[in-house]
């Protein structure tokens, strides 16, 4: 082996060896953090059960539905409306038009989209329900958008 | 200095540059058919209008792209010759394809979603095409969106190593005294425009694979306002970058007849800075009508539009017509059309920023206003540009210039029959007549058949100017081999020397040994906290989550993948040979991870332990594979593809669901 050939493999090794330290250090300090992560979310969690278990009344609550889910709006909801909206306290996942849950539109704005079809865009057909039917599905949505599972 | 071209730019040029106006007169001819069925002149069933609509718009996009693909590929290699000519090539077969795979699922399958394919209308054809066509449609847009890709890697590759890196290449080292003299124009130009291109193209493809696999598996479901921002993100971003392409030719050919070059200042490159970010948030203005769009986005998108404007008008327009100004024009053909297209950007531009006002596009945008001011800047801009681009090269190659009759009526046709055409557009949507409808409101044909007339002159025009291309590339044709010395070109006064360009750039590994290596190694590691099994189990309960969890597992890998090819011996022994590998790998494997996630594939495995565990290993190793594949891409090219890599995996997240 000639004397370049020589200093090449020093300087290969010379490599090899900072990257391997490179590469302990960085598996060492991912380590530190993912136990750190770990830690954090067993402390988080274990924190939030006793809370939880603290404070019963407060989970029924939460699970009580409104009283604007009960009745026909939701049924007029789910064969009215359902194809195309996503209502989880309906049960409804449909896709077409916005999401309701994260709308969460007030009476009047439900009022006025069953009325003119949405924002009046013709994406939606205006006047799908009328009077006291639509007042329905519109108590029902807007009490009900954003509370279901 | 005036770059003289060698073979590979001019096969490049001709490719590019003849397919691309093949693809536009074809097209251009089914847009006067179907502005004739609306004035009541012919007669097409809406059945094939709406056929016909979809092919003229995905078909000119395409064309019009290729063509300033390679007007701007043709001008750059004179100062960056480590543009690869194979991958230019690659990239013009994987757009023929898909050109060829549009025509065959709309004049056979019957495809008529629309250019735009906006979920769910290509799943809800009411019986007039069928899935296969739609999955066809989808693949061939997403070749198209390939062929770009390829390109933008190869481009920003070759220009950051040419010119020291992004920075350099963009002109900002230049800008903040850390470099003697700045890179020329056609340089930034091609460097903003391809780190735009990669991530429109990642963007796009994101949701035609999110649409495949809905047609794959029809339990895939899809947010449909994700779906349309993801879109319009693409399309918009992608017609935008054609007229960007086409500046960056425009810097280098207008100078050839100003006689003074088109120079780098610090408004050129302060403007392009400012226009990568404009583009890349201006398009929410295509949803201002969807009441669910966030506020904050139509905001930004307000803005960004607006300010768009003001790069395109001061530095590019401005600078162009000064440079034409008291100079000694000369007007051939295509001089006459580099000028004119100018006039198509900037009221094109116009019409563009009045439609992009909040109030007024409540009232505009689903009226004919909008192909009204699309039309301008891309048939009297770009098509004017592309005319000028093929024009130069048949300049060059037959050694003579169009002659003077055909230079001086055909122009004006297309002027005359151009505007007329589209400011009968313009007069249509203000009066409220609806776009995208086969047959139009009762008493409203006049306008159509005025456009109709109008448009008829301007394919006089168009054809006349064709016509003369014939003749001159018979001449051409017949000088081939005669002389491979081009006519001398003219003398451009006050060229100022270009930035030092390295020689034989070779690629930088995206990371070096040291704290940059240790940085990724224990970010590869902390991301394994999606292993931890609390959350895994909790991501098997929902959908998005779970894929959230996928994008977390291809992230570890892609870092691994990067951090074990930068070691220096990988690294030297397979970067320079292994890049059209490489290149491969970084688009196919994201593609594959994206398909990866459907219910029909993952659903059986979900009850046994080890196959489970495995199919998610398997997201790890392909996310390896991309980090491998994208470092030797070298660092700029590489940490834009592993940035948009990731970033497809975590958009897929919030938009899909089902299964």
């Amino acid at each position: 082996m000639n004397e370049s050939k020589i200093r090449k493999s020093g300087k290969d090794d010379e490599d090899w060896s900072k990257t391997a330290q490179a590469w302990l250090t960085g598996i060492g300090i991912g380590a530190l953090i993912l136990a750190a992560m770990v830690v954090s979310y067993e402390i988080g969690t274990n924190h939030t059960g006793d809370q939880a278990a603290s404070t019963p009344a407060a989970e029924s609550t939460v699970a009580a539905p409104p009283a604007a889910t009960q009745g026909p709006g939701r049924e007029l909801f789910v064969t009215t409306c359902g194809t195309c909206h996503t209502l989880s306290e309906a049960g409804t996942s449909g896709a077409v038009g916005p999401n309701l849950d994260d709308l969460k539109p007030d009476r009047q704005m439900v009022e006025s989209a069953i009325k003119i079809g949405g924002t009046g865009s013709g994406a939606m057909p205006p006047g799908l329900l009328e009077g006291t039917e639509a007042t329905e599905v519109s108590d029902y949505v807007a009490g009900s958008a954003g509370t279901g599972g | 200095m005036v770059p003289q071209t060698s073979g590979q730019q001019r096969t490049v040029g001709w490719l590019f540059g003849v397919t691309g106006l093949a693809l536009f007169t074809l097209m251009a001819l089914l847009g006067v058919a179907m502005r004739l069925e609306q004035g009541d002149l012919i007669s097409i069933s809406p059945e094939w209008f709406y056929r016909l609509m979809t092919l003229h718009a995905a078909g000119m996009l395409a064309g019009a792209l290729a063509s300033m693909m390679g007007g701007l590929w043709l001008v750059v290699r004179s100062v960056v010759p480590s543009l690869n000519f194979g991958r230019a090539i690659a990239s013009f077969a994987a757009i023929v394809t898909g050109v060829v795979l549009v025509l065959v699922a709309v004049l056979i399958g019957g495809f008529a979603a629309g250019w735009t394919f906006l979920y769910p209308l290509p799943f809800h054809s009411s019986g007039m095409w069928s899935t296969w066509s739609t999955v066809t449609f989808l693949v061939g847009m997403a070749l198209v969106g390939v062929g770009f890709v390829i390109y933008c890697i190869d481009v920003l590759k070759a220009t950051t190593e040419t010119y020291g890196g992004l920075g350099g290449a963009l002109g900002v080292t230049w800008l903040r005294g850390r470099a003697p003299i700045p890179p020329p124009p056609q340089v930034i130009a091609a460097t903003a425009v391809s780190l735009q291109g990669i991530i429109a193209g990642a963007v796009g493809t994101t949701i035609i694979v999110a649409l495949l696999d809905h047609a794959i598996d029809g339990q895939v479901t899809i947010d449909a306002l994700w779906a349309k921002n993801l879109t319009y993100f693409f399309g918009h971003t992608i017609a935008n970058l054609i007229i960007y392409l086409a500046a960056g030719m425009v810097y280098v050919l207008l100078p050839l007849y100003a006689g003074r070059q088109w120079k780098t200042s610090k408004p050129l490159v302060i403007g392009w800075l400012g226009t990568i970010t404009f583009v890349l948030t201006a398009y929410s203005h295509h949803l201002y009508m969807d009441f669910v769009q966030p506020g904050a986005a139509q905001l930004v998108s307000l803005v960004a539009s607006s300010a768009a404007a003001i790069p395109v008008a001061v530095v590019t327009i401005y600078t162009g017509m000064m440079l034409v100004w008291g100079s000694r024009y000369r007007w051939t053909l295509t001089s006459v059309l580099l000028y004119l297209g100018f006039a198509g950007w900037a009221i094109g531009g116009m019409g563009a920023v009045i439609d992009s006002l909040i109030p007024v596009n409540f009232r505009l945008h689903n009226t004919l206003w909008v192909p009204a001011h699309f039309h301008n800047y891309l048939m009297m801009g770009i098509g004017l540009w592309m005319l000028a681009f093929v024009s130069y090269m048949l300049e060059r190659a037959s050694g003579r210039t169009a002659r003077k009759r055909v230079t001086l009526l055909a122009p004006v046709a297309l002027i005359v029959g151009g505007y007329g055409f589209i400011f009968s557009w313009y007069v249509s949507g203000a009066l409220g007549i609806p776009r995208r409808w086969a047959v139009h409101p009762p008493g409203t044909q006049d306008y159509s058949i005025v456009a109709s007339i109008f448009a008829i002159v301007f394919l006089l025009g168009f054809f006349a100017v064709l016509a003369e291309f014939i003749s001159m590339g018979r001449q051409a044709w017949r000088r081939r081999g005669l002389a491979t010395t081009p006519s001398a070109p003219p003398q451009i006064a006050g060229a100022s020397p270009e930035a030092d360009i390295a020689s034989s750039p070779s690629p930088q590994p995206m990371v070096k040994a040291g704290f940059g290596l240790i940085t990724i190694v224990a970010m590869a590691v902390a991301a394994m906290f999606v292993f931890f099994p609390p959350i895994s189990d909790a991501s098997e309960l929902n959908v998005k989550y779970h894929h959230l969890v996928h994008a977390f597992q291809f992230f570890t890998g892609a870092m691994l993948g990067v951090a074990a090819a930068s070691s220096p011996s990988f690294f030297n022994r397979f970067a320079p040979r292994w890049t059209n590998a490489a290149l491969a790998i970084v688009i196919v494997v994201p593609v594959a991870m994206l398909l990866y996630m459907i219910p029909a594939i993952y659903s059986g495995l979900v009850d046994n332990d080890f196959l489970h565990a495995s199919y998610h290993l398997f997201v790890v190793f392909l996310g390896l594979l991309t980090g491998l594949g994208a470092a030797l891409l070298g660092r700029v090219a590489g940490w834009t593809i592993l940035a948009t890599a990731v970033g497809m995996a975590l958009m897929f997240a919030p938009g899909v669901s089902g299964g």
